[in-house]
């Protein structure tokens, strides 16, 4: 079970809802990947054309915790105007606090980022910010009193998987919150190591979103993070530098 | 209706600049970018951004620099007073709408045989631009009269004018300082634009990042919402950058307040 703040979790798999191939792929990948978390952007209304269904307004909230972003924000104010909104909808109290620094990478801005994480507390959002790998900077994000820290595997959409799984580890070792893992995410590998790793669940949009078949990819994100908790939990071997044999030695009858 | 331009001044960096030009772009019909002391790498910077956020090659007149018009495929050029000959201009560059700068009747009616697109006229009233006698309105009447291709005008107008300019029925007024050194560019061009529409007992808004006529039956935010049919969606309301708490839904809309209606979409 995953505690972020007051909501309790039966999945790790935090599910991003963005650049789907249709609607209709996007409603069988979040029910086939059993996500209860899903991120969503906030954004001014298409009211003066035609709308499009909105994938918010069909979803049953009763299943769904919402997770907005405060993506499209490069300040602290930004994102706290952002995140107020979000809230106003009275459909939520988590926010990730999305605040990029650099458009090419899409890292994190380290300053607006523990900026907003402060103001945002001090209102009494459930705080959950997306930061680069930095040990030190996820230290810090958790003395503020972050609810959860959500370091980048690699940069947003790059599917490159883990690219320093040393900084992971030093970030899931001091953390007393959850750490969730998110960016960057390409394949179920990634996310299997990642809760090996012992992160306590990852935040994927694109691996799914932008694979071949999202529907299948969503099932294999979310057996892949189940293998990957229940490894880490059951203790994996320790790499040994020579061979040990699986088949004993006693009763052997030939020379 | 008579046109909105607004002249960029070179008074702003192009990194300002772009970013005026795209916040005054739902308010304004036409922008001449003259800007004079820019080179053309700082131009094609400046274009490239606009175009690309938000602002169409229609909405553009570029001044003497036909060589970037004709590149960026943006439709008029002005050619100031001292440019080279109009015809000239128009056998090389057929594609492209040559907009004249004139000082008086004769040059006006030159211009047009000459295949100018239209004139702008000017200086009209006393401006910090220039530096010689403004040349009035008595003058834009008799070139009205005599001209058949498009007249805008130049020079010091301000909002008190338009309502004389239109009874003259100039094709569109072209205003520099006037917007670019006001305080506040968008506002002014707001309240340009809702002079120019001239039926001042209608509310505008800004709505979502447009200009917006309130119908007159709308004047809360609960009937905004329900003439734009949202009732059933989910959304929230912010005015004039607070938030609207549902239970507040009756509060009035005043002219040139600032709506944005917010809801969620799909993002990681």
């Amino acid at each position: 079970m995953l505690k972020v703040g007051n909501h309790t979790f039966q999945s790790r798999l935090f599910l991003g809802t963005g650049k789907y191939p249709s609607f209709e792929v996007q409603k069988e990948a979040v029910a086939v990947s059993e996500a209860e978390v899903l991120t969503f952007a906030v954004r001014r209304m298409n009211i003066f054309e035609a709308s499009q269904p909105n994938f918010l307004e069909q979803l049953d909230l009763k299943k769904y915790t919402l997770l907005p972003n405060t993506a499209g924000a490069k300040t602290a104010e930004e994102a706290v105007r952002i995140a107020k909104l979000a809230k106003a909808s009275g459909l939520c109290d988590m926010i990730k606090v999305e605040i990029i620094g650099c458009d090419r990478s899409l890292l994190p801005d380290p300053v607006e980022t523990l900026r907003a994480t402060e103001m945002l507390l001090a209102e009494g959002f459930t705080v959950l910010p997306y930061t680069s790998d930095d040990v030190v900077l996820a230290r810090r994000l958790e003395e503020l009193g972050a609810h959860a820290i959500m370091p980048g595997a690699s940069p947003i959409g790059s599917g490159r998987g883990i690219l320093n799984e040393l900084n992971l580890k030093f970030i899931i070792e001091q953390s007393q919150v959850p750490v969730i893992i998110d960016a960057g995410i390409g394949s179920p590998a990634d996310a299997a190591l990642a809760m090996e790793l012992g992160a306590d669940g990852v935040l994927l949009n694109t691996a799914v979103s932008g694979a071949k078949d999202p529907v299948k990819m969503a099932e294999a994100m979310k057996l892949a993070i189940e293998a990957g908790r229940l490894g880490f939990e059951a203790g994996r071997i320790e790499k040994k530098d020579y061979a040990v044999a699986s088949s004993p030695m006693e009763g052997l009858f030939v020379e | 209706m008579m046109k909105l331009i607004a002249v960029t001044t070179d008074t702003y960096n192009i990194s300002q600049l772009g970013e005026t030009i795209v916040a005054l772009a739902p308010f304004v019909d036409e922008f001449v970018i003259r800007e004079k002391s820019k080179t053309a790498a700082e131009l094609c910077e400046l274009f490239d951004f606009i175009l690309e956020n938000g602002v169409t090659s229609e909405q553009l007149v570029v001044h003497e620099r036909v060589d970037l018009a004709h590149a960026y495929h943006i439709p008029t050029v002005q050619l100031p007073y001292y440019s080279m000959p109009l015809h000239y201009a128009t056998t090389a560059f057929p594609n492209i709408h040559f907009r004249k700068s004139v000082h008086s009747l004769e040059e006006a009616l030159e211009a047009e045989r000459a295949g100018a697109h239209s004139v702008t006229f000017g200086h009209l009233f006393a401006t910090q631009s220039k530096h010689t006698p403004p040349r009035g309105l008595e003058a834009v009447k008799k070139i009205k009269k005599q001209l058949t291709i498009p007249l805008y005008v130049i020079g010091g107008i301000q909002i008190q004018h338009i309502d004389t300019l239109r009874d003259i029925q100039v094709d569109g007024i072209a205003v520099m300082s006037s917007i670019f050194h006001a305080p506040s560019p968008v506002d002014c061009a707001i309240q340009f634009a809702t002079t120019i529409k001239g039926e001042t007992n209608m509310k505008s808004i800004q709505l979502n990042g447009q200009l917006y006529e309130l119908p007159k039956a709308v004047t809360t935010i609960e009937q905004l919402i329900q003439h734009l049919q949202l009732e059933e969606r989910i959304f929230v309301v912010e005015h004039n950058e607070g938030i609207v708490d549902p239970e507040a839904f009756n509060t009035p809309i005043l002219d040139r307040d600032k709506i944005e209606i917010i809801h969620f979409v799909g993002g990681g």
